[in-house]
């Protein structure tokens, strides 16, 4: 049997194929207070020394990724890299934690892993933060008004749910870099990976790497993908275009260097409009 | 005649301390007692303003927090910030008035029973030097400020009585 393991460092209100919450302004103040409390700045991945199992693997991975560092320069004001961010939330049991995420659909809409915003259980998260261009100077923070995902994720059990493990957060301003645009195509044989890895550099600083892939009937899977824990949410996009396929998921525990995430489908469009619309059908 | 008037005006002190004295008029020596009250006001004033600003200080510290964690200044964060300030001031503003009006009677009440007694022996003083020595004892209210000078006075005169009334050496 897989053990599948999701790389995240860590009242709803019901659609036919939707799951969506709303955050109330008491609810964002409550969530501004508790980032006061944390600062997400100083959210980091525990430091290589601390790591008992992973330390290998970790310290063979920073060396890898040491050569897929951002410049700082691009983070900012650069497409694809400055539409990407990290995602900071709180777990039921109150621990902080964080995935990877990125501007896409629109320029309220941020992107991640489902299972970054709602646990396999269907516990959702809460105290969402969405820091765009995170780890340079210029980094801007964006706050959480409402967030859907197909009910899918939510309410069935099984390997069907992979399928389905992304989210969609309507952020409360626009970003001034825009939103990725997604697509339902069928991806290039190579796609560019823009995250964070909590084994680089504590997952402090923005990674680009580009993979082979593979595509199956509902996800996709990159091959030799060294990114690790803290890279959920990551974009797949193509380097030509700045089109986004996918977005990192999770990876199974017997072939950990094979990183898989979901295809974009029709009822992803569907949930970018309803998502888009302030987490209400239109 | 004259030795039985100091004893009557004796008993007389006895009699009188039973009954009690309400001096309706509050403001008896009003330099002093307004002099009083203005001290008392700045003071109060000077304790509201260092409460206000360091109510001011801690809604500015807790905005700056905002602002460092990078929060845009149209974030609900913002507003509940704002909401609390008004709430506190308007509560405090209401108590502030309250506290200031409190303080001002109750230093109107403090300054009259320092006053008070004062005026008292100052007026019988004057009676006294009209040569009215006998009128009746001197009494204060009871919980009046400095009560020992009723009784100074009240002895003097007293003393002074006897002395007058001493038969001269044949």
């Amino acid at each position: 049997m897989f053990l599948l393991v999701f790389l995240s460092s860590s009242a709803a209100y019901a659609d036919d194929e939707i799951l969506s919450i709303k955050f109330s302004k008491k609810n964002q103040t409550k969530t501004a207070l508790t980032w006061i409390q944390f600062k997400p700045q100083l959210v980091f991945a525990p430091e290589l020394s601390k790591r008992e199992k992973r330390e290998n693997d970790a310290t063979r991975a920073q060396s890898i990724l040491s050569s897929h560092e951002v410049p700082m320069a691009l983070i900012h004001n650069t497409k694809p890299y400055s539409h990407v961010g990290k995602l900071f939330f709180t777990k039921e049991d109150g621990k902080v934690a964080h995935c990877s995420a990125a501007f896409a659909g629109t320029d309220s809409l941020v992107v991640t892993a489902a299972h970054c915003v709602m646990s396999l259980i269907g516990d959702w998260n809460s105290d969402f933060l969405f820091i765009r261009s995170y780890g340079s100077k210029q980094q801007e923070l964006y706050a959480v008004q409402c967030i859907a995902l197909l009910s899918i994720w939510g309410e069935s059990r099984g390997d069907d749910i992979l399928n389905y493990d992304y989210a969609f957060l309507k952020t409360t301003r626009v970003s001034k870099a825009g939103g990725l645009d997604i697509t339902t195509a069928t991806p290039p044989e190579e796609l560019t990976i823009i995250g964070y890895s909590d084994d680089y550099n504590a997952g402090r600083t923005m990674l680009e790497l580009d993979f082979a892939i593979s595509v199956r009937e509902r996800q996709i899977s990159s091959i030799d993908n060294p990114l690790g824990k803290g890279s959920s949410g990551s974009p797949w996009i193509d380097a030509n275009d700045s089109k986004m396929f996918s977005v990192t998921s999770h990876y199974i525990n017997s072939k950990k260097s094979v990183m898989w995430g979901p295809k974009m489908t029709t009822k992803t469009l569907r949930l970018i409009e309803y998502t888009n619309n302030g987490c209400e059908s239109l | 005649m004259d030795v039985n008037r100091s004893r009557l005006w004796r008993s007389s002190i006895n009699n009188s301390s039973s009954k009690k004295f309400k001096r309706r008029q509050y403001l008896v020596n009003p330099g002093f007692q307004l002099r009083f009250m203005l001290y008392l006001s700045i003071a109060v004033s000077i304790g509201l303003a260092i409460l206000y600003l360091s109510n001011y200080f801690y809604f500015d510290v807790l905005s700056s927090e905002g602002r460092e964690l990078g929060l845009d200044p149209s974030h609900p964060y913002y507003e509940f910030i704002q909401d609390q300030r008004r709430l506190l001031n308007r509560t405090y503003l209401i108590v502030s008035v309250a506290v200031f009006i409190g303080l001002m009677i109750f230093g109107l009440f403090l300054s009259h029973r320092v006053a008070g007694p004062i005026y008292r022996i100052e007026s019988y003083l004057k009676q006294v030097t009209k040569g009215e020595v006998h009128l009746r004892p001197v009494t204060l209210r009871k919980g009046d400020f400095f009560p020992e000078l009723a009784d100074i006075v009240n002895d003097t005169i007293d003393h002074m009585s006897n002395e007058e009334n001493k038969p001269e050496p044949e």
